[in-house]
């Protein structure tokens, strides 16, 4: 970008950040603006941008009487932006098809570059990329851990580099397995790159078009994934190894307490493996090994590991499966598989497995626990005969009631707890929960609070049924932070939305490191919220 | 005797005074509460189609037709207002204030009670009622108007764009409060901002006061205009200056900053050094160490933390801590640098 563009930009930018200060502004002011940029890039020879310019403003004056926010604004704004940051080349704006595809993936944008962002996920938006963006880098540091992205844009500004919680956050990104770092800075001398590098980045780009971004945003994604199977995957199968086990176990304990969606671990054994190594030697053996991965990857879920736990003893676990369904998938692969030609060294041969089968629904339980579960069921199994899947007997004190074992019925019906002291509010969303539930053909319950105690010494909290519950942060007697953190510290398997009437950044910060799975702002922009309930109630049925 | 009798009857009479006075407060507080319970009956009949309306699911509104339901009407909408935002929704609640609650607001605007006033006036800045400010106007005009209703309606004022604003911040028919100005310059546009800067020394001092600080908070960037602001002789009027300049993060060239950073008031030398550590300037390192030794606490701590901020300030710092003459300075330098780790 030269000088003169660029500083062009950073008029518009200063502009923006008065804009964000103030009060809404009408669409004549905000023309005179654009005007103004207008005669200026006509006057540096670039009539794109001219010609973009006029045509915002022809969008701007089309609703007069309309007040304008700033982020509204910035959001009209992109195409306009999209000449500034692609040099003019305003026909690589839009990626070519076969770019497209990349993985899915999560980037975190974080550093204070709203133009930039704007035009990256304006730009963007037809991939399967979920951005997220948090300006300040201290706020990032400490909710990485929380949001896990496949990468992170940091934007550095020239005076940033010596900025000690961009160090921190860089340090912090460095600590985790493996997350890839690419800084864009405006800051086009050699010492920036090299302090770019220097603190940790795996690229440093000054200023990029979304196009050439995404591929090499997309390389580290790919690489990030590589990385993470390399050192997990088993080499032989293909599937991945015992390491893995206790991220996967993490991963699942912490969707059971925030959600208490229950998932099912079974551990398969093949049956009379070592009579097959004996009689057709290893290289069967092995083939007999990889044939059980291939097919138990190639008929499970996206959601769902395959682990090789060593031997010939598999693990297969099962998220978001209660034990009737595990055990009917189970039973189906087990015949498959009893059905399936083994080509091995030269052999054709069958084999079948047997299984030990546990629902995991305790947190509280370490891994150790519900391994040696599975294996008493697995040698269950193993005495009846083989080739058949066995269920962990309920212990003492490990089995819930019959009765509280959520029902049929009950996985239809969404139930909804709105605490809130403002009475229109809790009519207002009560109203939204029942069209939503209409229009989902569920029935809905509804339980309105006027106060957290109230609803924490409700019949409903006790109970430990799975819930949405909205949550207003500021209410008399006790406040909506102090009853999420009694809902997570208790463990129920509740979704919390919290309604929070300051758009203050740390404080929605902080409502989510506390456990909340999402925040609306008040005053309430109505689609939405109708949007991110209907995601909350949507994951009830997960 | 007669003295008796007359005592009795003076008792009698007093005592029938009291109970009548008793009877009729139980009696306005029955019919208080009733009043009370039938609007809220009311709107809890008419919540769920108005917010239908207003989210354009209904085309059809039940109007109300007695004063009772216009009222608990006009409780609900501004409700509502509080709580939804958005293009339609406010536009919805501003027409159907418009067209149903003129005559009403009309009569509580010329209410002989304050309050009924000034309710009026909270209801018209919710929910944007513009068409109200012929009659706005009449009322700020008026002699009886009060100090609380004229800061309420010169914020309106601001907010509906409304030029007239402008003389009357300037000449107020009562002294304004600097939060007042504050909130009237926060509402104001660029358009009416620049009007009032050009006649910013007809301003009273809360307003100059409270017009600078606007400057940094909006980050408007005057800066020939706060430039000549720091020659003022007024010191209030210089550091507000500085605050905002500190605030957009104005550069200022090091000769000029030094003066304030030597002046005699630490409020202003407080703030020079908060300029300074904006403006990344090498050149102000010296002055910024010298300052490291103020006699004031805050002047040292603001120092440590710009010189922090300038290029290679942490090492001028470390240095600092080390071999600074003065014992302050060294344990400043000190403090700083073991709050950042």
């Amino acid at each position: 970008m030269d000088r003169s563009v660029a500083s062009l930009l950073d008029r518009i930018y200063e502009q923006y950040e008065r804009w964000r200060a103030g009060p809404p502004l009408a669409g004549a002011e905000l023309a005179q603006f654009f005007n103004a940029v207008g005669r200026t890039a006509a006057v540096i020879g670039r009539s794109d941008i001219t010609a973009e310019v006029e045509r915002l403003i022809h969008r701007l004056n089309g609703q007069t009487e309309r007040q304008w926010t700033a982020e509204e604004v910035l959001m009209e704004m992109v195409p306009l932006l999209r000449c500034f940051y692609e040099a003019g080349k305003a026909a690589s704006s839009t990626i070519p098809f076969s770019h497209r595809q990349g993985p899915r993936a999560t980037i975190l944008l974080c550093g204070n570059d709203p133009l930039f962002f704007a035009y990256v996920c304006g730009a963007l938006q037809p991939l399967p990329w979920r951005f997220m963006t948090i300006p300040s880098f201290e706020q990032a540091a400490s909710s990485m851990f929380r949001i896990s992205p496949d990468c992170m844009i940091v934007s550095v500004k020239e005076e940033e580099w010596e900025n000690p919680d961009l160090m921190v956050l860089l340090e912090r990104a460095g600590q985790r397995p493996y997350l890839p770092v690419v800084i864009v800075s405006k800051d086009e001398r050699k010492e920036g790159r090299l302090k770019g590098y220097e603190l940790g980045a795996d690229d440093v780009i000054a200023c990029p078009a979304a196009d050439e971004l995404f591929v090499r945003v997309r390389r580290l994604v790919e690489k990030k994934r590589k990385i993470d199977d390399l050192v997990l995957i088993d080499e032989l199968t293909g599937v991945y190894n015992r390491k893995y086990l206790p991220q996967v176990y993490v991963r699942l304990r912490s969707e059971l307490e925030r959600s208490g969606t229950p998932s099912c671990l079974a551990l398969l054994d093949l049956d009379h493996f070592k009579q097959i190594n004996d009689r057709f030697g290893h290289l069967a053996g092995d083939a007999v090994l990889r044939k059980l991965a291939a097919f138990l990857r190639q008929h499970t879920r996206g959601g769902d590991t395959v682990i090789r736990f060593g031997g010939e003893e598999f693990i297969v676990w099962l998220a978001r499966t209660s034990r009737s369904e595990a055990r009917a998938v189970l039973e189906r692969l087990r015949r498959q598989f009893a059905a399936e030609t083994i080509d091995a060294d030269g052999e054709r041969l069958s084999c079948t497995f047997s299984a030990g089968l546990v629902e995991f629904r305790d947190p509280d339980q370490p891994l150790d626990y519900w391994l040696r579960v599975a294996d008493r069921a697995l040698y269950a199994a193993k005495r009846g005969g083989g080739n058949r899947i066995e269920e962990a007997a309920c212990e003492e004190g490990e089995c819930l009631d019959e009765d509280v074992r959520p029902t049929q019925t009950d996985q239809q019906r969404w139930s909804v707890a709105i605490v809130d002291d403002d009475e229109l509010v809790r009519v207002m969303i009560a109203d939204l929960v029942r069209k939503l539930a209409a229009e989902q053909e569920r029935e809905a319950e509804i339980y309105e609070f006027d106060d957290g105690l109230s609803f924490l010494e409700s019949p409903l909290y006790e109970s430990g049924r799975r819930s949405v519950v909205i949550l207003d942060r500021v209410m008399p007697r006790m406040d909506g932070l102090e009853v999420l953190h009694r809902l997570r510290r208790e463990r129920k398997p509740c979704k919390v939305m919290m309604l929070t009437s300051r758009q203050d950044e740390r404080d929605i910060a902080h409502a989510l490191e506390q456990g909340a799975d999402e925040y609306v702002t008040k005053p309430f922009k109505w689609l939405e919220l109708e949007a991110r309930l209907c995601r909350l109630l949507k994951e009830l049925d997960a | 005797m007669m003295a008796l009798l007359a005592a009795l009857a003076a008792t009698a009479v007093f005592l029938a005074l009291l109970v009548s006075l008793f009877l009729y407060l139980v009696v306005q507080k029955w019919r208080e509460n009733r009043r009370q319970a039938q609007l809220c009956a009311l709107k809890e009949r008419y919540h769920l189609p108005l917010l239908r309306y207003l989210l354009g699911e209904e085309e059809q509104l039940p109007l109300p037709s007695s004063p009772l339901e216009r009222e608990a009407m006009m409780e609900l909408l501004d409700h509502f207002a509080s709580l939804l935002k958005g293009e339609q929704v406010q536009e919805r609640i501003r027409t159907l204030a418009e067209m149903h609650f003129q005559g009403w607001l009309r009569r509580r605007l010329s209410s002989r009670h304050w309050s009924e006033r000034m309710n009026a006036l909270f209801l018209i800045e919710d929910l944007q009622v513009k068409a109200m400010l012929p009659e706005m106007e009449r009322l700020y005009r008026s002699d009886r108007v009060t100090r609380g209703e004229e800061a309420k309606l010169l914020a309106i004022f601001a907010q509906f764009d409304y030029s007239p604003v402008v003389a009357y911040v300037l000449e107020p028919k009562y002294e304004l409060t600097e939060f007042t100005y504050r909130v009237i310059f926060g509402h104001m546009s660029e358009r009416l901002l620049r009007q009032v800067e050009q006649r910013f020394d007809e301003l009273p001092r809360a307003g100059k006061c409270a017009f600078i600080d606007m400057i940094g908070i909006r980050r408007r960037g005057e800066r020939s205009f706060l430039l000549e602001l720091l020659t003022s002789d007024e010191l209030e009027l210089r550091v507000r200056a500085l605050k905002a300049m500190a605030e957009i993060g104005m550069p200022l060239e090091a000769a000029r900053l030094e003066r304030h950073l030597c002046s005699p008031h630490w409020q202003e030398r407080l703030m020079a050094a908060r300029l300074a550590g904006k403006c990344r300037e090498e050149r102000l390192l010296p002055l910024l160490y010298e300052r490291l030794g103020d006699r004031s606490f805050v002047v040292r701590s603001e120092a440590a933390a710009a010189i922090a901020r300038l290029p290679g300030g942490r090492a001028v710092l470390r240095t600092a801590a080390r071999t600074a003459a003065d014992r302050y300075a060294r344990d400043m330098a000190k403090q700083w640098l073991q709050g950042e780790g």
